[in-house]
């Protein structure tokens, strides 16, 4: 055991705090809250981006050949924590896109993609979920067919993907004779092929923020005879499950899923400590405290198994239970949170922006959407299962 | 950062699982709680003979110096096993002696402790139940030329009757408030003789009001300063809390795997009740909090380890680990259906102690009152 960042970690982290209190301008702020549905210019992050991608802080731990800095997993975990906690999120497509492709791309794929990839240049929306169902994933419709050398697609995406999507990371069924999850492969998309059609699609919040979660929308796409070579698959024809399965094994773990579920509890301490409404203190009524505290140590157990998590990946030890179980305790705990939140601001809570809301009203915007988290990348409840069938060896239903 | 267990701990872990399962089966719970001494002390000595109650003791009293999280694993592994020893109270006024005792009650004291020679125990609370305030500690000592005179009544102490000494907390400066005048003091059970009443339990465990009537021990029986002793009662309680989580925490995973076989094996409208979700689910849940109370109350033992700062994190642990490990034993019950609400079922046993053992040192409210003020108020 060694509950601790070492010595030199925790020296980097201060590198990167400097960093952060210099070129996290509140311009760059503004800009993770910009518009996505018109895919708005964002200049003074990527400016801030470059930077840091001199100092090779992008995806550090990707390997040198293909962009990265061959650097260590926890460095990079310091990294995107700080800039998380800043309220920038730098590394998108985090987890399936970078690690997949590394791993079963070919070397011209790995060449095509992953430093398109680290430098944001490539944005890889994800196609799993499909308008008749995502936590079936195995059961999803849309077909590849072969065509001479060459794949035909045809089917609809629903929410992956954003104006700013560059390729689909799309899995889909090219052999509907064998059992559902044997049949799938996974192709990289370009979004604009010929037959492809982007529409976004609106979401119940209307403003995306620093700390969102999520934006105001998602999207869905459609593929009409879609013609694409086979070098546009990734991985073999058929093992489309086991790159899904591990692409959302990661992205249910690590500091990103980590913070976005545990920057409400984190933002109203931080409120409370300073403010007050009118004349009522929160902080000092023993019910607020009692509500904190507790908040508090769910999300301390969350960076721990948070800790656990990366500790084993380190190490190489398989992950069984441990993905979805974080993937279970993030989001519920997030969902606490917010509600509690809302017990504790009263009728402030609702406010989404103007000078009576708190923290500009981010607690409204967040609680429309707190409740999605334990759906999207598999369900509390699909999640739940596999901790049962994998972590506690019981039968399936 | 590494938070899973390193090659020794994982050895220490094993060979402390697989000697329990031999050494302490339920029966032996049973037959311990049927006793009038509450304990097993044959196992109690195997347990001394391996070396497990000097694992965190000094080298120079026998012990092996090693830290609270390697006693946390051993206690992690009694807890699991419920094992039925003296092992709490004993380490608690032991790690304390060793802590902030003088060179004499060390060495008079902790080699008949990694012996197994000597039980001990501690008493703090009186009939106010809060762990972690002065205010809560009424009992006066009285200063008689070189002897402290103490008069008062403690609650809940442990294993009382087969201790062999007491770490009494009480006052030696008149006053009923405050830190200060508090002292920890060294009361010898035999030569005093307090006078110990059963207090009752569901856990069946040894637990005793004590009436402390003009018992005289002399001043240096004192452990720490004189009148300046809240913060050795400080340290006292955070590591027995952090004890006690990990403790609890072993007891309720035990349980959780007896659900789970239960789950397979059992049937219901013609399948194994585990492939129904709701079962499958809540069991899902507890393994999610198991897992959580290990890793926060080992972050607790080790920081305590360390030196490092660690009330909160003892309180964390304690806040969650007690109320977890209650819903964790509970679900256990839960899905084994009314065979659990037999005696016949050693689940059972789990679930009365860990239970029981969930209420001391603290509730989950007063834990998060010490969390709140760390997170909440500004300095
Ligand atoms: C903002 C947003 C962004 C998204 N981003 C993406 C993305 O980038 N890529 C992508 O592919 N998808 C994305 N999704 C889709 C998301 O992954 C799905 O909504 C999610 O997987 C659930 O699928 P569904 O909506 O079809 O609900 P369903 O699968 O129809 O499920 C409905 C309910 O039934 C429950 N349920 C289903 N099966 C079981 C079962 N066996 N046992 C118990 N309960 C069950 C579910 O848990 C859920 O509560 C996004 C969605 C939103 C809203």
């Amino acid at each position: 055991m060694e509950f601790t960042f070492t010595t030199e970690e925790e020296a980097f982290r201060q590198e990167v705090r400097t960093f952060i209190a210099e070129h996290v301008t509140p311009e760059v702020i503004a800009e993770q809250g910009g518009d996505e549905e018109s895919g708005a210019d964002h200049p003074h992050t990527d400016a801030m981006i470059d930077k840091m991608m001199e100092r090779g802080w992008v995806r550090m731990a990707m390997p040198k050949e293909y962009g990265g800095h061959g650097g260590d997993l926890t460095m990079q975990y310091i990294v995107d924590e700080e800039f998380n906690r800043a309220g920038v999120f730098i590394a998108h497509n985090y987890g399936t896109g970078y690690t997949t492709i590394i791993k079963y791309g070919t070397e011209q794929q790995k060449r095509d993609f992953v430093p398109g990839l680290i430098a944001g240049k490539i944005k890889l929306g994800l196609g799993y979920t499909e308008p008749s169902g995502g936590t079936d994933l195995a059961g999803l419709k849309s077909r590849a067919v072969r065509d001479g050398d060459d794949w035909i697609i045809n089917g609809s995406k629903m929410y992956g993907g954003s104006p700013e999507s560059t390729h689909m990371y799309m899995l889909v069924r090219t052999n509907p004779d064998v059992p559902k999850h044997k049949g799938l492969s996974v192709f990289l998309v370009p979004m604009d092929a010929p037959g492809v059609e982007f529409r976004p699609l609106k979401l119940i919040k209307d403003r995306a923020r620093a700390y969102g979660y999520t934006g105001a929308w998602a999207g869905s796409s459609f593929y009409e005879d879609v013609r694409l070579p086979q070098s546009a698959m990734l991985g073999e024809e058929g093992q489309g499950w086991e790159l899904a399965t591990q692409g959302l094994a990661i992205d249910r773990i690590g500091v990103t899923r980590y913070l976005r579920c545990t920057y409400r509890t984190d933002h109203m301490i931080d409120w409370l400590r300073d403010h007050q409404l009118g004349d009522y203190v929160p902080r000092e009524d023993p019910f607020v405290r009692d509500k904190i505290a507790e908040l508090w140590i769910e999300r301390e157990v969350y960076r721990l198994m948070t800790m656990r998590s990366l500790t084993m990946v380190k190490k190489n030890i398989p992950i069984v239970h441990e993905s979805p179980s974080e993937k279970v305790w993030g989001p519920d705990h997030n969902v606490r949170a917010i509600e509690a939140i809302a017990s504790i601001l009263g009728p402030y809570m609702q406010l989404t922006e103007g000078e009576e809301a708190p923290r500009g009203g981010e607690f409204g915007d967040h609680f429309l959407m707190a409740w999605f988290v334990g759906l999207g990348h598999g369900s509390v409840h699909a999640m739940r299962d596999q901790i049962a069938r994998r972590g506690l060896g019981l039968p399936r239903g | 950062m590494d938070v899973l267990f390193n090659e020794f701990e994982d050895m220490l872990k094993q060979s402390a699982r697989s000697t329990l399962e031999v050494e302490s089966p339920p029966s032996l719970v049973r037959e311990a709680e049927a006793s009038t001494l509450g304990y097993s002390p044959d196992l109690w000595k195997k347990i001394a003979d391996l070396g497990w109650l000097g694992l965190a003791l000094p080298e120079s009293a026998g012990g092996q110096g090693l830290g609270l999280s390697s006693l946390g694993i051993v206690a992690c592994e009694l807890g699991r096993a419920v094992a039925p020893v003296p092992f709490h109270s004993t380490m608690t006024a032991a790690l304390t002696i060793a802590e902030s005792g003088s060179d004499a009650q060390r060495s008079l004291i902790l080699p008949r402790v990694v012996s197994g020679q000597s039980i001990l125990t501690w008493a703090l609370t009186e009939a106010d139940p809060r762990y972690l305030t002065p205010d809560a500690v009424q009992m006066q000592a009285m200063v008689e030329g070189g002897d402290l005179v103490l008069n008062g009544t403690k609650l809940f102490v442990e294993n009382v009757e087969s201790a062999e000494q007491i770490l009494v907390v009480c006052r030696t400066t008149p006053g009923k408030t405050g830190a200060a005048g508090i002292s920890v003091v060294l009361v010898p059970t035999k030569a005093v003789g307090p006078k110990a009443t059963p207090l009752t339990n569901i856990a069946k465990e040894k637990l005793s009001r004590v009436e402390f009537t003009n018992v005289r021990v002399p001043r240096t029986n004192v452990v720490g300063t004189e009148g300046a002793g809240w913060p050795v009662v400080e340290g006292m309680v955070n590591r027995a809390a952090a004890l006690i989580s990990i403790q609890m925490s072993g007891a309720a995973r035990r349980a959780l795997e007896y659900a789970v076989e239960y789950a397979k094996g059992r049937e219901a409208f013609g399948r194994p009740i585990g492939a129904f979700q709701s079962i499958a689910h809540t069991l899902a849940d507890t393994l999610i909090w198991i897992d959580g109370c290990d890793l926060i109350a080992y972050e607790a033992l080790w920081r305590l380890e360390r030196g490092l700062p660690a009330a909160v994190q003892v309180s964390q642990a304690k806040a969650f680990c007690s109320e977890k490990v209650v819903q964790a034993v509970r679900n256990a019950n839960v899905v084994h259906g009314g065979i659990a609400a037999t005696a016949e079922l050693d689940l059972q046993l789990w679930f009365r102690r860990a239970s029981a053992w969930a209420t001391r040192l603290g509730t989950p409210s007063e834990h998060r009152a010490r969390v709140a003020h760390a997170v909440l108020d500004r300095a």
